[in-house]
């Protein structure tokens, strides 16, 4: 299952796939981990990355890292969060949402998932152009040097991953075939 | 195997095009140099896949083709088909089973709720309409397996749709046909630990009963010891003074007997010399001695009897006073019995103490008894109502608590906005009607403002039952109360009249059976501590009687028996686990106080007198096996007297034998003078016949 996920990281930063999906998976791992879980809103977004084409692997990485950060930057969320629902203007804003059938079950009316969820949207722009850019770079420069290194070429050779390889190879035509 | 030229890359494509939608969707470096140098530019300008490309770049073509078609779009239309008919299937799933879904969430809902197996037969919700009907829901009893805690018959209300899809479950209006309470199940009701969600046991407190009943064993034991009059003489002997004392006199008895013996034999056979020298001396006749040889011959006789007579007498008048002063003293020791048997009796008197009888236990014991039999389900039903009000909040935070999840985020603020904010469940108002499973009496009332965040709702949670048949009433109020959303307490109210009880056969005493008014408050704490007061009225009260022989089972039969109307006052608390009562008193307290106290009373004195009688005969029985020692003591003192008064006897004869002799010595002395002189003035008279004594001139 992890070996999976890493080998559709790495399919996704090596095969002929846009960049912007390998950014998109790690850009929507950020949000979902600034997220505190148990409402609405965090299933659905998770849900909906099912449908779009992105990178999964690059996702449940960037949701696993980024979840072992983000709890340092709850004061900073909450006050956020805090501040954009108790900010005058909006109030109507919140008030009506609030009234509105199964929006309270997203729980938006908490300082945590408010603040994460902004941060998170906030966030998601640059952190997607970033790790596009960064994969480009990694396919331009970093990739051919790697794919060539003597150290690549033994390590490949070793069984343990040859047989990573081959998920690796399987699952490229796996997701080719859906496409 | 031939490739084809994929169909995509088959046409002419102008450069824009082709850079859009070839070369665009194409990622890697190396991939778009092969498009390039495959796709040749023809005259106009447009790109194109000559027809002679080789095999090999076929099937590098087949693949990059897929790769463009994969890369092509943002969205998995396939994955979210799949979805679409997914959400559609549960959408009709729902349309039909949705009541059986509902049916069993309500079931588990209730399990959670009351901690014990529950069924609903049926249940219809209308989604739109918000209407909703449950019909036979059986509630188990946790602390009773095989019992329904209620059952309900029809249970119909109105949901507010909009809150619902909000996550509030909000009933205004509800109303419950029947319920009927301590049904019996055909199935157990116990959940495993794990489904019931906390670490109670399930089991009752230990029983007010079985303290009642111990109050009555103990009470019942402790006259037990009252039977034997002689075994507690028997027992008590180490304690008692008096057959100490004939003890120590029968001792002295012996030992002074043994000694006085040794010495009047001692003085017996000295004094026979005696008597004999002293029969000698009175067989002396002085008139019989007419030569001074003779008397001097007497007198040494009388000298030495006196000598021997005063040396036995002064022995025997020494033997006699010891003699006399210790038969003395044993006899002021015999006189001492009398008073030590008295302290005894005193004594015996103070160890049949009306301490050793727990009367007041016994009333305690029995009143108990009878409140918690009257009084035990409403104890546990505002128990179970406080825990049901707990539950109902602890999941309510549970749920706004939500998942967690393995890393722990802060908390965070809920902000509140100016809008109609419910509880997550809320039942304003819901009319019931109750049939408890122990009377004849159907209640009807209402239960109000049952909610899972009281202090958004801001109204206790109040329940009124009322009903009566034929002479029967009963009624109930109980209001719970919260403090910052928290259940804080409960206080219930429940009186009833025309009831009657009849009690299962109490340990020694028997069977009650009475008519009965009674009022009783209950404070529960939400902590767990509890006080209660409680008012019962009995009247016309009956009793079986259990056959005894113990008097005060008796007394206290006699007593319950003839009471006409008992007044029961009780306060108890109710801490966690157990009940302790604070204070009981009843108008018959004082009847079987004072009923017990005069039996045991008498009992008493009987046992005293008994004891009594016991200890005084079997002192006089040892006395009279002292007689014979007493009788053996005064035949010696008085052996001793006689032989004093026989040797002083002996003296005053020796006296009298010596006044004699000296006047016979006297008399005797004379004579000889007178007739020494006679003699003498012959003689002379002789001579001087002879001679002129005239011529003499004498």
């Amino acid at each position: 299952m992890v070996i999976n996920w890493i080998a559709k990281l790495i399919a996704g930063l090596i095969a002929n796939r846009r960049p912007g999906e390998v950014a998109a998976g790690i850009a929507f791992g950020l949000l979902l981990a600034l997220l505190p879980p148990g409402n609405l809103i965090w299933p659905l977004l998770f849900i909906l990355t099912f449908f779009l084409k992105l990178n999964l692997g690059a996702e449940l990485a960037a949701l696993g890292i980024f979840r072992l950060l983000v709890p340092a930057a709850d004061p900073l969320l909450d006050a956020l969060g805090f501040r954009i629902l108790t900010a005058p203007s909006l109030s109507q804003l919140w008030t009506s949402l609030y009234e509105i059938p199964l929006l309270p079950f997203t729980q938006f009316n908490n300082s945590i998932v408010m603040g994460g969820l902004v941060a998170g949207i906030v966030l998601w722009i640059p952190v997607f152009f970033l790790a596009r850019v960064g994969v480009v770079g990694f396919r331009s420069h970093v990739q051919p040097k790697i794919a060539e290194s003597r150290i690549v070429k033994a390590f490949t050779r070793i069984p343990l991953v040859s047989k990573f390889s081959q998920a690796l190879r399987r699952f490229r035509g796996a997701y080719a075939a859906f496409g | 195997m031939g490739y084809n030229i994929p169909k995509r890359f088959r046409k002419e494509l102008p450069q824009k095009k082709f850079e859009k939608r070839i070369l665009g969707r194409v990622h890697l470096p190396k991939e778009r140099q092969f498009l390039n140098s495959v796709f040749e530019t023809t005259n106009e300008g447009t790109r194109r896949i000559p027809e002679s490309v080789s095999e090999e770049d076929r099937a590098h073509l087949a693949k990059l083709a897929k790769d463009i078609k994969a890369n092509r779009g943002s969205v998995r239309r396939v994955r979210l088909a799949a979805l679409g008919i997914i959400v559609v299937g549960i959408i009709v799933f729902n349309l039909f089973f949705l009541d059986a879904l509902l049916e069993r969430a309500a079931e588990r809902g209730l399990e959670a709720v009351f901690a014990a197996r529950s069924e609903v037969d049926e249940l219809d919700f209308s989604p739109l309409a918000g209407e909703l009907t449950i019909a036979g829901v059986s509630v188990g009893d946790r602390r009773r397996p095989m019992r329904n805690l209620f059952e309900l018959e029809t249970l119909t209300a109105s949901v507010n749709v909009v809150e619902l899809l909000k996550g509030n479950v909000i009933i205004r209006e509800a109303s419950v046909a029947t319920i009927r309470t301590g049904t019996a199940r055909s199935t157990s009701a116990a959940l495993p630990r794990a489904e019931r969600g906390d670490g109670d046991s399930g089991q009752d407190t230990p029983s007010l009963v079985d303290r009642a009943r111990d109050a009555a064993e103990g009470t019942f034991e402790g006259v037990s010891r009252l039977a034997d009059p002689a075994a507690l003489v028997e027992q008590e002997l180490s304690n008692l003074e008096s057959p100490a004392l004939v003890e120590d006199i029968r001792a002295q008895y012996e030992t002074f007997t043994d000694r006085w013996t040794e010495r009047v034999e001692a003085i017996e056979s000295t004094s026979e010399e005696t008597v004999a020298l002293a029969a000698r001396v009175r067989d002396i006749d002085p008139a019989e001695l007419d030569t001074p040889q003779e008397i001097a011959d007497a007198l040494v006789l009388l000298r030495e009897a006196s000598q021997q007579v005063d040396t036995v007498l002064a022995g025997s008048r020494e033997i006699a006073g010891a003699t006399r002063e210790e038969y003395r003293a044993v006899e002021t020791t015999l006189n001492r019995v009398e008073e030590s048997l008295q302290r005894d009796f005193g004594y015996i008197g103070s160890r049949f103490s009306l301490d050793s009888v727990d009367v007041s236990g016994f009333v305690s014991g029995l009143a108990e008894e009878f409140l918690v039999r009257l009084l035990g389900e409403i104890y546990g039903t505002a128990r179970r109502g406080l825990d049901i009000a707990e539950r109902l909040r602890r999941q309510a935070d549970e749920a706004d608590a939500g998942g967690g999840g393995g890393i722990s985020r802060a908390p965070g603020r809920v902000v509140s906005f100016p809008a109609v904010v419910y509880p997550r469940f809320l039942l304003q108002r819901a009319a019931l009607g109750v049939e408890p499973g122990n009377l004849d009496v159907r209640l009807d009332g209402e239960l109000t403002s049952v909610s899972s965040n009281p202090a958004l709702w801001g109204e206790p949670t109040r329940l009124s039952l009322a009903g009566a048949r034929g002479g029967t009433s009963l009624a109930a109020e109980s209001e719970l109360s919260y403090e910052d959303g928290r259940a804080d307490g409960l206080l219930t109210t429940v009186s009833g009249a025309g009831l009657s009880f009849n009690t299962s056969e109490i340990p020694r005493l028997g069977a009650l059976r009475s008519n009965y008014e009674f009022q009783t408050s209950l404070q529960l704490a939400a902590g767990g501590g509890a006080t209660s007061q409680t008012t019962v009225e009995l009247a016309d009260l009956e009793l079986d009687r259990e056959e005894t022989e113990n008097l005060v089972v008796t007394a206290v039969q006699d007593v319950v028996a003839g009471l006409g109307t008992v007044d029961v006052d009780a306060e108890f608390t109710i801490s966690e686990g157990s009940a302790r009562l604070d204070r009981l008193s009843t108008s018959a307290d004082d009847a079987i106080r004072q009923g017990v106290a005069a039996t045991l009373n008498a009992r008493r004195d009987e046992y005293v007198a008994r004891a009594r009688a016991e200890l005084e005969g079997r002192i006089e029985e040892e006395l009279a096996e002292l007689e014979p020692l007493r009788e053996r003591a005064a035949r010696i003192r008085t052996e001793a007297e006689r032989i004093r008064e026989a040797l002083a006897a002996r003296d005053r004869l020796i006296e009298e034998k010596r006044a004699e002799l000296e006047e016979r010595s006297r008399a005797l002395t004379a004579e000889q003078r007178e007739r020494v002189e006679d003699e003498a003035r012959d003689r002379v008279r002789d001579a001087t016949e002879d001679l002129d004594l005239d011529g003499l001139g004498f």
